[in-house]
């Protein structure tokens, strides 16, 4: 970085806007998926939209590539700094700006916490739907580079579908004021374009999220299977008989276990190998005309018991207990790899097994706990990054799953994104045509491939970009 | 006439059957191609883009009335012969389908595997799923459903250049690559020509009822149906004349006149209603109206006494400005040529105009489907 | 120095990293930046035990000392990361590798070695900061004296005696306690000392106070001094098995939560280890035994005497120790009228001797606390620690805030008397 520049972000930003020295910086060098690490060369802390967009016309002057950040809780590389490059994280903007009540919708700063979001509008009978597993942590603006889903996303569905506007800041420090809600958007669809973009089409800066009213009556139940196969069939049967639950999750025995030994044991059964968990929501008729048929279906396919929640207490443990599986691992091993793909919803039973039969071949620990209404796996290799063995066979492992999962129809992330993590495996899915036409949109927010480069495109892929990339 | 009839001869060739359409009804007719496959359709692009020519996508052209009048065109491409179902899984709840599948076939697919199409738009034989996609057409099912573009779950779009590209695929959530399909999705043909499509079904409901309430006036009707507390969770109510749901939804569809659409926050939709009901009263000027509260939406048809294409431009920017504080916006469809000389039909430049435009000129860089037909003259 | 040795490396591989910490971390809400959050530092600990960072780092010691200890993160970590073990260790790691400024040291030492360990030393200090206060004296100090201008003033000599070595039960005995006076409860708080024997007496328990001791070690502890810690916790092991076999109550929250843990802490000395294992088991807190013991005639006597409660977790209490519900169920069956208090399991910013270390960052983490406090719309804040205490009863006066603050056993004291009339 050039002399000067340090001390013009920190006039730009304050003091404690701006992190450049090496030990704190390390804190930066990867997000949730800390398998790939750099250290960026500076972290930016802007408090609003106009620090924001000083800071990105320095940069851009300065053709200082930038990645923007959440809460790091994301699990594809997505905000792995680049080489040399700035880190500008939201953790500082985390104001809701605005909650409409009538016309439901709220205005946030990208930092706000997803679960702060509902905290702070639930007194209304509303909620934002929207829930990763990390909503306790990850940000609004996160979910908006990544297009995230979670479990609920099955009924409501992922992030794009509950933004309504952006404040943008473009790679030149420019503000693109996508703000006031609008029934369709106006000229081309910018900010559903940009929902899911990782990062590469700009920084938002404020979002206007959707909000849903809180349904009337909302019913969990857990089905209690001997056998991972059964739960999955009873999943694609659901699917097939047309049930339209609120959520529809599997947690595999080894991640029942690691729930039950943490903080947020739920009283999921240990002796199962697979549980169901099973929500629905609306009206008490809908919600019974959806549960009666999933009970019997998950009967059918040889579910030991069927235990419906009790209480909202006890339906509130289920899901802090789904929601915090993934932390839980890492009482399995130090490091756990958490794999995102997605798969359609008549093949589950038979991915799953794959994927258990691609780990255990080679002797890795694999735990699954996801998505099964959406057809979106998370097959969770837990692992040591010390050993360097191991960490290879999770990479052949992750990398075998993914083609099969392609193989059969299905896709390389549902809801994590591609990131560093599986961008050399974009190929698999898509064709050269199909990645130049997403180049040349890219092309158009970022001429320069000053934000977020080397992520989600190949970069043999691309015919632009060929030789312009910094090299990894 | 000789340089037309040789393009009509090369479109032929490529094509099959060559005819006259209008892509505006108030405008000179152009040869319209219907290719018979996508590798037809590729090879009709190419030629364009070979030549230079400017080309206007459409389906069966029943929202042509919503876009402004064309700059300079060469030829019209019609999607309705690509009509393939190409995957449909019922168990998996989704489907994939040529875009020139018409609306009506559409939906009798997805009910032979127990789903329910939407948007459920008027008129289904006439209008193909390529088209209210790439218009962004919304149901009366919209307030339980959302807008279309929330249930593409992919498009193969066939771009400038000659090439065919897909975004997302068919899977009912994915985050594999860009959603350039949003993007096309609502941008009526001026990216490229949307030639598949993937769809999330919903199941068949088992029931649905169709409550109707008599007003007196249009003002009572108006005033009932925004203080409806259930208006936004009741599928399609609307306030209307008419008992029968078919009439409903078919609500001027086809009709010649020129409409005024007005959309907005729901909030905002009482006071929108009532700013332009009084002026067109006040202009004596005959009218019908279709208003859909749940998603803030209205439809005026303008049946007469409007004057000349000058006042009609006037009325329309006089009534934009006066709901632009409310952040309303009013759409002008199926007006004629002359009302749009000064005034834009989709409204005020859209923000971010200088973007939508590198990206389209990105994507097309000769302009083979840069017609200036859609906001802000894309 | 081996850096494995400067962190307790094995401890910190159980974080992966999953950032479900971040919300609660006083200190992450304050910069956002992620070397001041539990994750981020424990990325930093994990740095300098794999030799990728020194432990010289000043802004390694900075962050570290930045952490308020609070252990929230502990509570929600779903792999269950010792955040409150692993900080302990890595401070006093820190303390080995870097020196610090002339008179930060002299002042730890002097209060770590010496006044920490000795009663007298303790009075004599209780005295002069007292004198300070009294005579304008602490103004005059400037920067040295502003902890002493805002807390609340030290009470006098005769509120600091010492408790007898038994006091009987009243009424009939139903058993034995043996109770912690505790360093600077008993010159700071002797009020609640004294509530604490009354109730335990009241309910039917003769209650022992070993004479003579001073100090669990919790301050050194947490502070870096992980030999004073030891060195105090085996004084204080000693004490208590001269008392016998009795719980061993304690109405200071960081002290309980610290006497419970005193197998980790002697953990490199097998004997020790498993007499510190057998104390830690007789440790109680004060609302854990009387929730488990209080009797029938105690119910619904106190009324709206002392207004509308609300209680705020220490964190030692709820984190350390997941003592959550007995304080409120102490409360709700004295008949106290107790409202909620948002977020009351956040840090107060108190966090031991931090808020005179670091008063700046302690108040911007109480700002939080007055504004959950005011919206509750209570007049009485209720609490069980006396780091806590005496930041809440700064904190509100400063804000301007016009209520009181007890500790739960002073609400009991209370309600018992009016059961009770003597």
């Amino acid at each position: 970085m050039r002399a000067g520049v340090l001390e013009e972000l920190r006039a730009a930003l304050g003091p404690a806007g701006v992190i450049a020295d090496p030990t704190r910086l390390l804190a930066y060098e990867c997000d949730g998926l800390a398998l790939l690490r750099q250290k960026p060369a500076v972290v930016l802390l802007p408090r609003n939209t106009e620090e924001c967009a000083r800071a990105m016309r320095i940069l851009h002057r300065e053709k200082i590539p930038v990645v923007g950040r959440g809460a790091g809780t994301g699990l594809s590389g997505g905000a792995t700094p680049v080489d040399g490059g700035a880190l500008v994280g939201f953790a500082r903007m985390r104001d809701v700006l605005e909650v409409n009540v009538a016309d439901r919708y709220a205005r946030v700063q990208a930092g706000v916490v997803n679960v702060d979001l509902t905290l702070a509008v639930e007194k209304h009978g509303l909620f934002y739907a929207p829930d990763p597993s990390s909503q306790a942590a990850c940000t609004i603006g996160g979910n908006v580079g990544e297009n995230s889903g979670g479990p609920h996303c099955f009924k409501h569905g992922a992030t794009t579908r509950h933004i309504l506007g952006l404040v943008i800041v473009r790679d030149d420090g420019s503000v693109l004021d996508l703000a006031l809600p609008r029934p369709d958007p106006d000229g081309f669809d910018l900010v559903g374009l940009f929902v899911g973009s990782e990062g590469m089409f700009g920084l938002a800066t404020e979002v206007t999220v959707r909000l849903v009213p809180t349904p009337p009556v909302t019913e969990t139940f857990l089905a209690i299977f001997t056998d991972l196969d059964a739960a999955c069939d009873a999943v694609s049967d659901s699917i097939a008989a047309h049930l339209e639950p609120s959520a529809l999750e599997i947690l595999d025995r080894l991640t029942i276990e690691a729930v039950e030994d943490s903080v947020f044991a739920a009283g999921y059964p240990r002796e199962a190998e697979a549980v169901l968990l099973v929500e629905a929501e609306g009206t008490e008729v809908e919600v019974e005309a959806t549960l009666a048929p999933m009970k019997a279906i998950a009967l059918r396919r040889g579910a030991i018991d069927v235990r419906r929640a009790r209480s909202a207490a006890e339906r509130k443990k289920l899901w802090a207990g789904r929601k915090g599986a993934f932390g839980a691992m890492g009482r399995i091993a130090p490091d756990l790899y958490v794999a995102d793909v997605v798969v359609p919803r008549t093949k589950l039973r038979e991915l799953v097994a794959q994927s258990t039969r691609i780990a255990r071949e080679r002797r890795l620990k694999l735990a699954n706990v996801f998505h099964a209404g959406d057809g979106n796996l998370h097959p969770n290799i837990s692992y040591d990054r010390r050993d360097k063995d191991e960490v290879r066979r999770v990479l052949e492992a992750s990398d075998e799953i993914m083609k099969v999962v392609v193989a059969a129809g299905g896709s390389l992330t549902g809801e994590h994104g591609v990131g560093l993590e599986k961008q050399e495996f974009m190929s698999l899915v898509f064709e050269e045509r199909d990645l130049h036409a997403m180049c040349r949109v890219r092309e158009a927010w970022d001429p320069a491939h000053l934000l977020n480069p080397g992520k989600l495109i190949p970069v043999h892929a691309c015919r632009e970009m060929r030789g312009t990339e910094r090299p990894k | 006439m000789s340089a037309l009839d040789t393009l009509g001869q090369r479109l032929e060739r490529l094509a099959g059957e060559v005819e006259l359409a209008r892509p505006r009804f108030d405008v000179e007719p152009l040869p319209l191609v219907a290719p018979p496959t996508v590798e037809a359709a590729v090879e009709l692009v190419k030629l364009a883009a070979a030549d230079k020519l400017r080309v206007i996508p459409l389906g069966l052209g029943s929202k042509l009335g919503w876009c402004g009048t064309p700059g300079h065109a060469d030829f019209v491409l019609s999607t309705r012969r690509l009509e393939r179902v190409v995957s449909h899984v019922p168990d998996d709840g989704t489907i994939t389908v040529e875009a020139g599948l018409s609306m009506a076939r559409l939906a009798a697919k997805c009910r032979s595997g127990g789903h329910f199409l939407t948007p459920d738009v008027p008129a289904p034989a006439r209008r193909t799923i390529g088209g209210v996609v790439a218009a962004g057409e919304s149901g009366l099912d919209r307030l339980r459903y959302g807008p279309v573009r929330h249930h593409v779950l992919g498009t193969r779009t066939l771009l400038a250049d000659g090439s065919l590209a897909r975004s997302g695929g068919q899977l009912v959530k994915n985050v594999t690559g860009f959603d350039l399909h949003r993007l096309y999705c609502g941008s009526h043909g001026t990216l490229g020509v949307i030639v598949e499509v993937s769809l999330r079904l919903h199941p068949e409901p088992e029931r649905e009822a169709w409550l109707t309430v008599e007003a007196s006036s249009l003002a009572d009707a108006l005033q009932l149906t925004c203080a409806w507390p259930g208006a936004r969770t009741i599928d399609g109510l609307a306030a209307r004349e008419e008992a029968e749901r078919a009439s409903v939804r078919q609500r001027f569809d086809g009709s010649p006149h020129p409409k005024l659409h007005v959309a907005c926050l729901p909030s905002k939709l009482e006071n929108a209603a009532k700013i332009v009901l009084e002026a067109l009263a006040n202009a004596r000027i005959e009218h019908g109206v279709a208003l859909q509260p749940g998603i803030a939406e209205m439809l005026v048809e303008l049946r007469s006494n409007v004057g000349d294409a000058q006042a009609l431009s006037r009325l329309a920017g006089v009534l934009r400005n006066a709901l632009a504080r409310d952040n309303v916006s009013l759409a002008m469809r199926d007006a004629p040529r002359g009302a749009l000389v000064e005034l834009d039909p989709f409204g005020a430049p859209p923000a971010g105009l200088e973007l939508m435009r590198t990206i389209q000129r990105n994507l097309d860089p000769d302009g083979v489907f840069s017609t200036g037909r859609f906001a802000g003259g894309l | 120095m081996n850096p494995q040795e400067l962190v307790d490396y094995t401890k910190s591989l159980d974080c992966i990293h999953c950032g479900l910490c971040l919300r609660t971390c006083p200190t992450y809400q304050l910069t956002g930046a992620e070397s001041s959050s539990p994750r981020g530092r424990i990325y930093l600990m994990r740095a300098v035990a794999e030799g990728e960072l020194a432990a010289t780092a000043p802004e390694y010691r900075e962050e570290l000392d930045f952490c308020l200890a609070c252990r929230h993160c502990e509570s929600v970590c779903p792999a269950g990361v010792r955040f409150g073990e692993l900080i302990e260790s890595a401070r006093s790691g820190v303390e080995k590798v870097q020196r610090r400024g002339f008179l930060a040291r002299t002042a730890r030492r002097i209060g770590f070695g010496t006044v920490l360990r000795s009663r007298a030393w303790l009075s004599l200090t209780a005295t002069s900061m007292r004198l300070a206060q009294r005579t304008g004296a602490a103004r005059l100090l400037g920067k040295l004296g502003r902890p002493l201008v805002e807390m609340s003033t030290v009470p006098p000599k005769s509120e600091r005696a010492p408790l007898p070595a038994t006091t009987p039960a009243v009424g009939p005995r139903r058993g034995e306690v043996a109770m912690l006076e505790g360093c600077a409860m008993r010159e700071l708080f002797g009020r609640v000392n004294r509530a604490t024997v009354e109730v335990l007496t009241g309910i039917g328990f003769e209650t022992k106070v070993p004479q003579g001791h001073v100090c669990c070690g919790a301050l050194h502890a947490h502070n870096g001094d992980l030999d004073g810690a030891r060195e105090l916790a085996r004084d204080t092991i000693e004490r208590f098995e001269a008392t016998g076999n009795a719980p061993v109550i304690v109405n200071s929250a960081g002290c309980g939560a610290h006497m419970k843990a005193y197998a980790h802490l002697l953990k490199d000395d097998a004997a020790w280890r498993e007499r510190g294992a057998r104390f830690s088991a007789r440790v109680k807190d004060f609302s854990e035994f009387v929730a488990a013991e209080m009797p029938a005639d105690f119910a619904g006597t106190l009324g709206d005497e002392l207004g509308t409660l609300t209680y705020d977790d220490p964190c030692h209490l709820c984190h350390g120790q997941q003592v959550r519900a007995q304080p409120r169920t102490v409360l709700e069956r004295c008949g106290a009228k107790r409202v909620d208090l948002p977020d009351s399991e956040a840090c107060c910013g108190s966090a031991g001797i931090y808020s005179m270390l670091r008063p700046d960052d302690s108040k911007a983490v109480f700002a939080k606390k007055a504004a959950a406090f005011r919206s509750s719309g209570a007049q009485t804040l209720v609490t069980a620690n006396p780091g806590c205490h005496m930041q809440w009863e700064s904190g509100l006066a400063r804000e301007g805030v016009k209520a009181r603050v007890l500790h739960v056993a002073e609400v009991l004291a209370a309600a018992l008397r009016k059961a009770r009339p003597r």
